[in-house]
């Protein structure tokens, strides 16, 4: 909506100057639709409904059968049920009178649509605690837990009503469903099961030295019949120095601690069935004077599909100085996520599809993150406490291929869209991280206003005879470095708080000024289509190279709140009155010149890249408020 | 104390059951069939053999691209900024694609190889069944499996016009990971399956009744593959087997594979009842509620101005027009006819005067329509008010005034030429390049809208094909005669002399015009490039502004390089680099 509000020629009225009841027709522009005639005309609710409890019951069965009900030994059982039901009904209704139905030939459109999402979990769990001749502390679980997941749903469309005071209430009475052929409905249902049993002892020694091991077998119904299981054991390792005798003296130091752990995770997170061979229904065909709805293999079934593996080390120190009045934590990691869980280029034949869903890849993130807490003034009348969050990350694809499945070593993705499409602005390349800008690299712009870009050998030549071979690594989209940090303030009664956050070392595609940069766009356009990038011919068509591509640095202000507590006489009901004003997305210090840098996803598979030039804008909120303690 | 024993029995029951029962992680399947469950009753057979069909239907998209949009006669040219796609147009036209960019041709192997392997998988289902436990008849089995061996010879067929070097894979179960064969190979299978198949599917008998085996591989259908396969051996083997083109074409006319006849009006085979049409050996049944690739999106959709949903008055039929293919020009911005030897097919058409098919295109009401091309003003009256307007080019303030030429003419007067003369694919706006519209777009009134059939196969194929290759064994008047035999629906009575090729009128027939007439006849209908290849001119041709390639390599498509990449058994098509 923002997005067609936008690139609307300026000029359209917004009624239609011949018939003022009618909202002016977008038919032929590049925004196809009156923004404001959808806002107002289309009818679009969704209600949702969402429940969830759960249960557990849990017996302490020692002490329980001790003699005295005294012991040295603790064990606990218990069994939690949790159920979780979330029901979404959605109806939509565009009426007759609408540009939009007027232009799709439709005497109204309605649709409506249920699905349901249900999932239940059941987990028992038995817990021992024991102390050891005061020094060693033992702890032991284990448990088993069953969930299970339920999609379902239905849907119901038709258009061409009687009357458009119907909305999506009566749908059997549009035409258009009475048409041979026309479907308009369809459901689905759909479930997945996750089983597994695991167990955890952790033992400490005067709490100085600290060792937990885990181990977790865990089913999944998704995967193929022989692959099902998989086994994901943890181990962590720490040093409480500061509970050594040897530093006791100093006073100093409050807290120091040195830790390691690693683990594996397994993730499962797609649907289900593409492990065993189905029939899916597709089209219609026509034999012995009827249509058939013909049936064939809906995907290339993988029988090997099995657990991806995240394997997760960390090293880290914890520390309490002077006091406790700095604090903090520092940490290093390294996450290699493998057997990569994805869609699959293979060859057709001997596939039927030209896509499976398998395990191939990894990919490796490390980096170091550390937590400064500092309480930096603490009097009476006034105290001044900060922290600041800092990450440093890389990254990289490790591996694209296994022994069974070879493809090529890279992907394109982050594809353009209308009016400039078949761009894509990243690539994915083992060896290499995400967020890889490959495009052509701009040279200059002709006097009759053509893009020139450089080839493979560093020459000049015309974008229109760029090939792919000329395309090349020009930026990255991934910052290296992310920060945030909070202040906290307090002078008698006022207080005020500042949350600063920023990213920094990365590159962004300024998507808007390819879009709407140039004169070439067929809408409303950049105040830059006629300053920075006049010289560019409406004619010549718009190409995908660095020139767009910016330095994504900023630091913004992203809440600020003051308050001020009302002093109060001795009253009997009212503990604290306080009033606050809170301001969010105060400022931001970039160079980068398109919207918020913040908006853009530096996160997933195509960081600081966004293809389409869907637009939400970011807001600045200002909230005033007032608290009152009872 | 005791009050807890129970309760710990309970507990300890419940967990028990929970882990002796629930280890089980077997899947269930609710909008989908298991595989090994799927067979039960003949209409389950039926249902699963038509899937490769209906695949089938759909892959027509990319062959189109490929046969038109890199030949003579249709053109994608940018118009007022649309249509540029990254140079995607530029480069099929002017023969500059690379084993990057050429989407359509990837989508071509796959497209051909899916449905090859539904067809090796179906019929393998139907080795391992008797006929008698689904209730089939021998006879309706046996061709329902020679069927499909039909459509697998029709995409081999595509793939050795498109890429030559191909698998021959004709298993399923067995995971084939076959390397390319030697075109030979390939082309002998096609011969021997389609020969052998041919007996077993059902012969047309009396004209009128082709509803009822509408979309059906008919014996017929087989045999014009065969013609198909035999006119283009040069090309794909280096063999001449014009003879047998010959045998088999005339075979057909005489009617020993069933009973056909030329239909008296040229869009017959394209109308809303081209399913009753004696012309059709072969079609893809379509119908505006269940399917219509043809109609949809770029084949033939998209063959008219973006806005044409006023002027045909057909908003209701869901189909979105588009500007993706017009006629190449036959005139530069000064007004003067090109001279090209190939291309200008609207030029080819004016050759001969009273040319049915240049009428302007008009729907005449009660599901019949006249002409084929959209040119000049396109007026229509306001369903509404009543009132004449003329078609507007989308987003830019101007009334279409569609031209035989490539130009920027926006608004300018339609007795004026613009002042700059570049003429070229990046060069053109709305008006540029006559439109056209094969099958009907009938209006939101009419009942039989989008209800054309597609027809893959016509008899014209066959005539001219076997008037190809008595042209090449020297026998130009049979040639000319056969021709003239489907030429003169299109032309009035009283103009025949001037326009029938010797000896029936006053023409000279030679091999321009048997080529022209392959234009002609066959206008837009995703073949252009093979008969241009035949001719040997699709490399070394010069039309519009297009010049001759610098090599032949281009004659061929590449194997695209994630298809490559995903088989290293793939070998690269020559010229084309790995």
């Amino acid at each position: 909506m923002f997005k067609d509000a936008l690139e609307a020629n300026p000029t359209t009225p917004l009624m239609d100057p011949e018939n003022p009841a009618q909202y002016y027709n977008f038919y032929g522009q590049i925004t196809g639709s009156n923004p404001v005639e959808r806002q107002k005309l289309e009818k679009d609710k969704a209600t949702t409904k969402l429940l969830d409890w759960d249960a557990t019951v849990k017996l302490n069965l020692l002490p329980l059968f001790a003699k005295n009900g005294i012991s040295d030994h603790h064990l606990s059982t218990q069994i939690m049920f949790a159920d979780h039901v979330y029901d979404n009904d959605n109806s939509f209704f565009r009426p007759s009178t609408s540009t939009v139905s007027i232009n799709n030939g439709q005497e109204g459109y309605a649709s409506r649509s249920y699905s349901k999402e249900k999932q239940y979990v059941l987990e028992w769990l038995a817990n021992y605690d024991t102390r050891i001749a005061e020094k060693h502390n033992i702890k032991a679980m284990i448990g088993y837990s069953y969930q299970y997941s339920q999609y379902s749903g239905f849907s119901a469309e038709n258009q061409d009503f009687p009357n458009d005071g119907l909305g999506a209430d009566n749908l059997g009475s549009g035409e258009w469903a009475k048409e041979e052929g026309e479907v308009m409905m369809s459901s689905y249902k759909n479930d997945a099961k996750l089983i597994s049993f695991f167990g955890r002892v952790s033992y400490d020694f005067e709490g100085k030295y600290l060792l937990t091991a885990s181990l977790r077998h865990e089913g999944s119904s998704k995967f193929g019949k022989n692959h099902k299981w998989g086994n994901f054991p943890a181990v962590s390792l720490g040093w409480r120095i500061s509970q050594e005798n040897f530093m006791k003296d100093a006073e100093w130091l409050n807290e120091l601690k040195i830790r390691a752990d690693y683990g594996v995770t397994g993730n499962q997170d797609f649907a289900s069935y593409l492990s065993i061979n189905t029939m899916s229904g597709f089209g219609y065909y026509y034999y012995n004077g009827k249509y058939f709805q013909v049936w064939g293999p809906g995907k290339n079934v993988n029988p090997d599909l099995k657990w991806e593996k995240g394997k997760n080390w960390n090293i880290g120190l914890d520390f309490a100085v002077l006091n406790n009045r700095i604090s903090g934590s520092l940490n290093y990691f390294n996450r290699t996520q493998q057997d990569l869980l994805g869609n699959y280029k293979v060859p057709v034949p001997p596939n039927i599809h030209d896509e499976t869903f398998v395990n191939v890849g990894t990919m490796r993130n490390t980096g170091f993150e550390f937590d400064l807490n500092f309480n930096a003034v603490e009097t009476k009348n006034f105290s001044y406490s900060f922290d600041i969050v800092g990450t440093a990350m890389s990254n990289k694809f490790v591996k694209f291929s296994n022994s069974e499945y070879v493809g090529q070593d890279y992907y394109n993705v982050c594809s353009t869209e209308d009016p400039y499409p078949y761009y894509n602005l990243q690539r994915i390349e083992k060896g290499k991280s995400l967020g890889n800008f490959y495009m052509w690299k701009y040279a200059s712009i002709t006097q009759d206003g053509e893009w020139l870009i450089y080839d493979k050998d560093g020459d000049v030549i015309r974008a229109t005879q760029g090939t792919d071979d000329d395309r090349r690594i020009v930026g990255n989209g991934m910052p290296k470095f992310t920060l945030s940090t909070s202040h906290n303030f307090r002078y008698r009664n006022f207080d005020l708080a500042l949350f600063f956050r920023g990213a920094f070392g990365y590159d962004i595609f300024n998507i808007h000024d390819f879009y709407y940069g140039t004169r070439n766009f067929n809408g409303n356009v950049m105040k830059k289509a006629y300053g920075k990038n006049f010289d560019v011919s409406p004619d010549v068509a718009n190409v995908v190279t660095d020139y767009y591509l910016e330095r994504g640095d900023y630091f913004k202000l992203d809440m600020v709140t003051l308050g001020y507590t009302i002093p109060l006489a001795k009253c009997r009901f009212l503990d604290r009155i306080r009033v606050y004003f809170t301001a969010k997305n105060v400022f931001t210090i970039t160079k980068f010149s398109g919207v918020d840098p913040s908006t853009y996803q530096v996160n997933g598979l195509q960081p600081g890249a966004q293809g389409g030039r869907s637009y939400y804008p970011s807001t600045r909120q200002f909230i005033a408020g007032i608290q009152v303690d009872l | 104390m005791n009050i807890f024993k129970p309760t710990v029995a309970a507990i300890a029951t419940v967990a028990a059951l929970s882990l002796g029962s629930c280890t089980d992680l077997d899947e269930n399947l609710y909008d989908q069939v298991g595989s090994e469950n799927y067979y039960n009753t003949k209409n389950d057979v039926i249902r699963a053999v038509f899937r490769p069909f209906e695949h089938a239907f759909w892959s027509i998209g990319s062959r189109h691209v490929l046969n038109e949009l890199t030949a003579d006669q249709l053109i994608t040219p940018t118009r007022d900024g649309w249509w540029n796609d990254g140079g995607k147009w530029e480069r099929l036209h002017y023969h500059t694609w690379t084993v990057d960019d050429l989407g359509e041709a990837q989508t071509e192997w796959n497209g051909c190889f899916q449905g090859i392997m539904q067809c090796n998988l179906v019929i393998e289902d139907l080795n391992r069944f008797k006929y008698e436990s689904f209730g089939f008849t021998e006879a309706e089995f046996n061709n329902l499996r020679a069927q499909c061996r039909a459509l697998r010879a029709w995409f081999y067929i595509r793939l050795l016009d498109a890429f030559r070097n191909v698998p021959l894979v004709t298993t399923y179960s067995d995971r084939p990971s076959n390397p390319q064969a030697e075109p030979k190979e390939v082309f002998d299978f096609i011969e021997s399956e389609l020969k052998d198949c041919t007996s077993l599917l059902v012969r047309k008998v009396g004209l009128g009744n082709n509803a009822t085996i509408q979309g059906q591989w008919t014996q017929a259908a087989a045999a014009a593959l065969l013609v198909r396969l035999y006119l283009n051996a040069e090309v794909y083997v280096g063999e001449d087997r014009y003879k047998d083109c010959e045998t088999y074409a005339q075979a057909i006319l005489d009617g020993r594979y069933g009973d056909y006849a030329l239909a008296d009006r040229w869009d017959a085979a394209f109308d809303w009842d081209n399913d009753t049409c004696d012309e059709v050996i072969f079609g893809f049944p379509g119908s505006r509620g269940y399917t219509h690739w043809h109609y949809d999106g770029d084949t033939y959709g998209w063959t008219v101005p973006a806005k044409a949903a006023d002027f045909f008055n057909d908003t209701k039929s869901g189909v979105g027009h588009n500007t993706k293919y017009a006629a190449s020009p036959s005139y530069d911005l000064d007004g003067n006819l090109y001279d090209y030897e190939l291309g200008m097919p609207v030029q080819n058409f004016r050759k001969y005067d009273g040319d049915e098919r240049m009428k302007f295109y008009t729907n005449l009401g009660n599901s019949r329509r006249e002409g084929m091309f959209l040119f000049g003003y396109l007026e229509y009256k306001d369903a509404e008010t009543g009132e004449t307007k003329r078609l507007r080019a989308p987003e830019q303030p101007y009334d279409l005034y569609l031209r035989d030429a490539v130009g920027r003419f926006q608004s300018l007067d339609p007795t004026r030429w613009p002042a700059d003369k570049t003429s070229k694919l990046s060069t053109g706006d709305h008006n540029s390049g006559w439109h056209f519209v094969k099958y009907p777009f009938y209006d939101d009134n009419d009942p039989n809208q989008l209800a054309s059939d597609y027809t893959e196969i016509r008899l014209p194929e066959v005539i001219y094909s076997l008037a190809e290759a008595k042209m090449r064994r020297g026998d130009r008047t049979s040639a000319a005669k056969l021709l003239n035999s489907v030429r003169k629906r299109n032309y009035p009575a009283d103009k025949l002399d001037d326009v029938l090729y010797s000896p029936d009128g006053k023409v000279r027939f030679d091999e321009k015009e048997m080529l022209d007439e392959w234009g002609r006849e066959f206008f837009a209908e995703s073949r252009r490039r093979i008969d241009l290849i035949r001719f040997g001119k699709f490399n070394t041709g010069r039309w519009w502004d297009k010049t001759p390639d610098a090599d032949d390599h281009t004659a061929l498509f590449p194997i695209t390089r994630t298809i490559l990449n995903s088989n290293p058994n793939l070998v690269q098509n020559p010229g084309y680099g790995r």
